[in-house]
């Protein structure tokens, strides 16, 4: 061992005194000779004869020099370097080909390393807390469950209090239970008086405890400040110390009211840290207990009748938290046999004393609890878009293979032109080993610049990436940075490529080194060995490019499908408003009723505008009512979409009306009540008979009155614009429900409507400066709303238009080497009198024949290589038979013209200098 | 660079240890001990400077010889080399084994159907 460390300090040594130690042998040597003469001499040698035996009995002090040098290991961290600066005066004395090679290879790793910073803060990275893998996420199996944004469908993750007490208890010592509530926003004001708007979650006492996160500044929350009557305390988050604490220790202990509540700051949380929504962390934590007082109402699921203004923490009924547990790995089985006991018996008890009728029971009796991982932290991203993430991810790897591919063909196309001063390195006494780990050498050298190019290139889009594929920029997960974990992303990245594109010119320039030293003919024989090389690569690059283009073709038409949509309304002269606070509004005791009177007749004040109505959704803006009613004349109950809209809504945003008439003054909340409902639910429902007049009632406690239909409208896409056009019921505002807030007004406008925009805002807010209002034109939210799908056509777009570009130089260079190659041969076919034509069919054919067959090789499997795209397609099949066809002419086209250049060369080879270049 | 096939005069392995004992009886410089081991060996090793640098080179990284610049008897300066403490110690190390194969090495090839 210690001889180890000696070697390698006194390599170290050698490496900084390196010329000092060379001057050293040399006086050695020296010395050594003049040994050598004395003794000769004193054999009786004369001087002059005695010096030239000496030295030829020394041999070559420059040998004896590289021997003494190959004693420690250093030499070959010198001889690494020597090919380095070797390489770099040859891509330096190369401008043209090292910059087109940086190019492409800054492109390939840049996106690529863009789109892992994504992929990885949004679906690989961890939750930053101890031992992360031991969290998971309680939730609830229910088959009849609709579709949840997280956790995909069929299952509630959300619990009531008592439950997550009485499951905390169940598990004992064996782990322990927090619960959380998503992110919600409340009205707030600073130390200062400013007041502002702050995003928190309610977590139990244990919280911070259960996830083992210590705080960076003062406390954390504790079971204590989760009781009854403790003072009403908060964690900040980092981001929120420093924006509105200047991250000062004199934060701990100061006050912030929020709704109206003092609420003390005990704590910061570390850095980094957001909770376990990913994309969507908080302001500030606060202890559970503080529902009431805050009044914390939104985002719950209630079961029969229960009454919201009451404290939820007593309500079994009202499902408003998230529980997230720890338990050791070996005990997690436990944990979930004695969660899901537990279970059994509440939900039986539950079900039993609750549900209003035996499908209900059977339905509640039918729910599983189910333990699952949590070590990523919930993300309604990753639940939406990690398929997307990765298969960008997929095809971004084929490019930068692709790349690689093609690199590698120039190096190729180089190292061939590079062959007589290979032949002389070899003849000069160099090895194998050392010419193939010079062009490695080289390839690395390579990699490694386009890798910077590439991280600096990632640094500039990945913002824009990130903004485009998720829509919104406050989406963006905490994690999203260009951290360590990135850069070694960026550095394997350039190093894979390097050995992908570096290998085949490094044999290559091996086996002309062992041929040349043969003395064999190296053109001939390596040459079209290379070319045979080549090929496979350009056929790969035309096959994936092929699967690029195709999905790319596929999420174009999708978009164009989008734009062309039918909304079911008239958007062109359409503005829209929303607002998200009516509910600090209502409670404190301010009518919504006059609110929306006051807001409409703001609204039609505004010069150009014909009518405005307010409604409790907007359209297209992902917020819905889900419910059941059921109608006259129909069995069983109809699932549907409910909004509460104002009167002459249907006119001010231009739904069709079809049958009967829309709300007017006369639907008030004393006249008798009616709906109007989509068509779909005419025609699934109510086949062949007049919907006018029938009626229907809600299953809700709130709403089970009979309502009678006044009205059809045409259908209309009620949330998004991929889904499918619904069944609707839409009751007039003065019915609206008490828990459903109005989000929306609504404005028909004369002229333009983005030039309406800000008098309307100004209108508005004059109104109700109380409320926040984002206003803009329908025709810009409809262009928002499919953002995502734009940006991702594009960028596919933006990636086929490379790939095939890379496809095309890709089939042009191997093309070229091959005319240049075969130039003597071309030359003496020309000399002996064959036709220029016979010339083009002999390089056309070479180029048909491997763009035929990555043609072919991309089709077979491209509808199943696009099938990770599924989720973004619109109204479109892969298997298309019209996708094939435009498929395939556009890769032959762009293969004729690589060919052409090629081929035009081939005519031009003068038989007289061809012959002579030999 | 050029081809690296270098004099192969000694047993492979010995040359190291052949030093060593040299500069048990004195220190000596570069020259002296290449004389010196044709002179014990009566000329059977003859031992150039393309092998005897870098063997200096490795003992000396070894820190089983020591080096310093004096002035030989002829009044030039001259790099002499010293046995260290380690090198004493590997030297009787060597010596042992060399005499264990050398041994082994002899009954094998002395060796009769006989015998066995």
């Amino acid at each position: 061992m210690t001889r180890w460390i000696r070697r390698t300090l006194s390599g170290l040594r050698a490496l900084v005194r390196r010329r000092a130690d060379d001057t050293d042998l040399d006086d050695e040597l020296q010395q050594y000779l003049a040994e050598i003469v004395e003794a000769k001499v004193a054999a009786g040698l004369d001087r002059e004869e005695a010096l030239r035996v000496a030295r030829a009995e020394l041999g070559s002090p420059a040998a004896i020099h590289d021997y003494v040098q190959d004693v420690g290991w250093e030499h070959r961290l010198v001889n690494v370097w020597d090919d380095v600066r070797y390489a770099a005066r040859g891509l330096k004395a190369s401008p043209g080909f090292t910059l087109a090679v940086l190019a492409t290879l800054g492109l390939g790793i840049g996106v690529n390393t863009a789109m892992f910073s994504m992929l990885d803060a949004v679906v690989l990275r961890k939750l930053p807390v101890p031992r992360a893998e031991e969290l998971f996420a309680l939730y609830e199996n229910a088959p009849q469950a609709a579709p949840d944004p997280v956790s995909g469908s069929g299952r509630y993750l959300r619990f009531s209090y008592p439950r997550y007490m009485r499951l905390q208890e169940a598990l004992g010592p064996h782990g322990s239970l927090a619960a959380t509530t998503g992110t919600n926003r409340f009205p707030a004001r600073l130390p200062d008086g400013q007041r502002i708007s702050v995003d928190l979650q309610l977590v139990s006492g244990n919280y911070f405890e259960t996830l083992r996160v210590q705080p960076a500044r003062g406390r954390a929350l504790t079971l204590e400040d989760a009781t009854d009557r403790a003072p009403a305390v908060a964690v900040v988050s980092e981001t929120f110390w420093k924006h509105h604490f200047s991250a000062t220790d004199a934060a701990i202990g100061q006050t912030l009211e929020i709704n109206n509540v003092i609420v003390t700051i005990v704590g910061v949380a570390p850095s980094g840290f957001g909770g376990v929504w990913l994309d969507d962390s908080p302001d500030l934590w606060l202890p559970v207990t503080l529902q009431p007082a805050i009044q914390h109402r939104t985002n719950t699921s209630t079961y029969g009748a229960v009454d919201t203004t009451h404290s939820f923490l007593g309500q079994d009924r009202i499902a408003w938290l998230n529980i997230v547990g720890r338990t050791a790995t070996d005990e997690r089985r436990l944990a979930e046999t004695l969660l899901q006991t537990e279970n059994r018996l509440a939900l039986a008890d539950f079900a039993l004393g609750a549900a209003e009728n035996a499908r209900e029971r059977e339905s509640m009796e039918g729910h599983t609890l189910a333990l699952e991982s949590l070590s990523h932290g919930f993300s309604r991203l990753r639940a939406k878009q990690s398929k997307t993430l990765l298969a960008l991810m997929g095809l971004l790897s084929l490019i930068l293979l692709l790349t690689a591919a093609n690199v590698a063909n120039l190096m190729l196309v180089r190292a061939s032109r590079r062959r007589r001063e290979t032949a002389v390195r070899v003849a000069l006494g160099a090895t194998t080993s050392r010419i193939v780990a010079q062009v490695l050498v080289e390839s690395l050298l390579l990699a490694l610049l386009g890798g910077a190019a590439g991280v600096l290139a990632a640094g500039w889009t990945r913002h824009a990436l990130a903004k485009q594929l998720t829509g919104t920029a406050s989406m963006l997960p905490v994690g999203f940075s260009l951290d360590l974990r990135t850069l070694l992303f960026a550095l394997l990245a350039s190093v894979t490529t390097a050995i992908v594109f570096g290998v085949a010119p490094a044999l290559r320039a091996a086996r002309a080194g062992s041929l040349v030293s043969a003395g064999l003919n190296e053109r001939e024989t390596v040459g079209l060995a290379a070319l045979r090389g080549m090929r496979p690569f350009v056929v790969l690059q035309l096959a994936l490019s092929v699967v690029i283009v195709f999905a790319a073709t596929l999420l174009s038409r999708s978009l164009l499908n989008l734009v062309r949509v039918d909304t079911g309304f008239a958007s062109e002269h359409l503005v829209t408003a929303q607002f998200f606070n009516a509910r600090a509004l209502a409670a404190s005791g301010i009518s919504l009723t006059a609110v929306e009177d006051r807001l409409v007749s703001a609204a039609n004040s505004v010069p150009g505008v014909t009518s405005s109505a307010v409604s409790v959704c907007g359209l297209i803006a992902g917020c819905s009512y889900t419910t059941s009613v059921r109608i006259d004349h129909v069995d069983g109950t109809v699932p549907v979409y409910q909004n509460w809209v104002g009167q002459e809504y249907f006119a001010t945003v231009g739904m069709r009306v079809v049958r009967g008439r829309e709300f007017d003054e006369h639907d008030t909340a004393r006249s008798m009540p009616v709906v109007v409902v989509t068509e779909s639910i005419a025609r699934h429902y109510l086949a062949g008979r007049d919907p006018i007049g029938i009626r229907l009632r809600g299953l809700a406690a709130s709403q089970q009155y009979d309502a009678e239909i006044v009205g059809v409208v045409a259908d209309v896409r009620p949330v998004t614009l991929r889904d499918a056009p619904a069944a609707m019921v839409f009751y007039p505002y003065s019915l609206r429900r008490a828990d459903a807030m109005p989000t929306a007004i609504d404005i028909r406008v004369a002229g333009d409507p983005n030039r309406a925009v800000v008098g309307v805002r100004d209108a508005l807010t004059r109104a109700e400066p109380r409320l926040t209002f984002n206003v803009t034109s329908m025709p810009m939210r409809l262009a928002q709303h499919i953002e995502r799908d734009r940006a991702v056509a594009y960028l596919t777009s933006a990636f086929a238009g490379l790939s095939l570009l890379l496809a095309s130089v890709g089939l042009y260079g191997v093309l070229s080497y091959l005319v240049g190659q075969r130039s003597r041969e071309i030359g003496l076919r020309l000399a002996l009198g064959a036709q220029r034509s016979n010339v083009i069919a002999l390089v056309v054919k070479q180029g048909t024949a491997l763009a035929i067959i990555g043609l072919a090789l991309g089709l077979a499997v491209a509808p199943l290589a696009t099938r990770s795209l599924q989720g973004m397609f619109f109204e479109v099949s892969p298997l298309d038979a019209r996708m094939f066809v435009s498929v395939a002419l556009v890769m032959l086209a762009i293969a004729a013209l690589a060919t052409i250049v090629p081929a035009r060369r081939a005519t031009r080879v003068d038989p007289i200098v061809a012959l002579r270049c030999e | 660079m050029g081809g690296k096939d270098k004099p192969r005069d000694l047993v492979q392995g010995t040359l190291d240890m052949l030093i060593l004992k040299t500069l048990t009886l004195e220190p000596l410089h570069g020259y002296g001990i290449g004389a010196r081991i044709t002179q014990i060996s009566k000329g059977t090793f003859q031992v150039n400077a393309g092998s005897l640098f870098p063997a200096f080179r490795r003992l000396e990284r070894d820190g089983l010889i020591a080096a310093e610049w004096r002035v030989t008897e002829n009044n030039r300066r001259a790099k002499w080399y010293v046995l260290t403490p380690a090198g004493r110690a590997r030297l009787k190390h060597d010596m042992r084994d060399w005499e264990t194969q050398a041994a082994a090495i002899g009954q094998i090839l002395k060796a009769r159907l006989a015998d066995l």
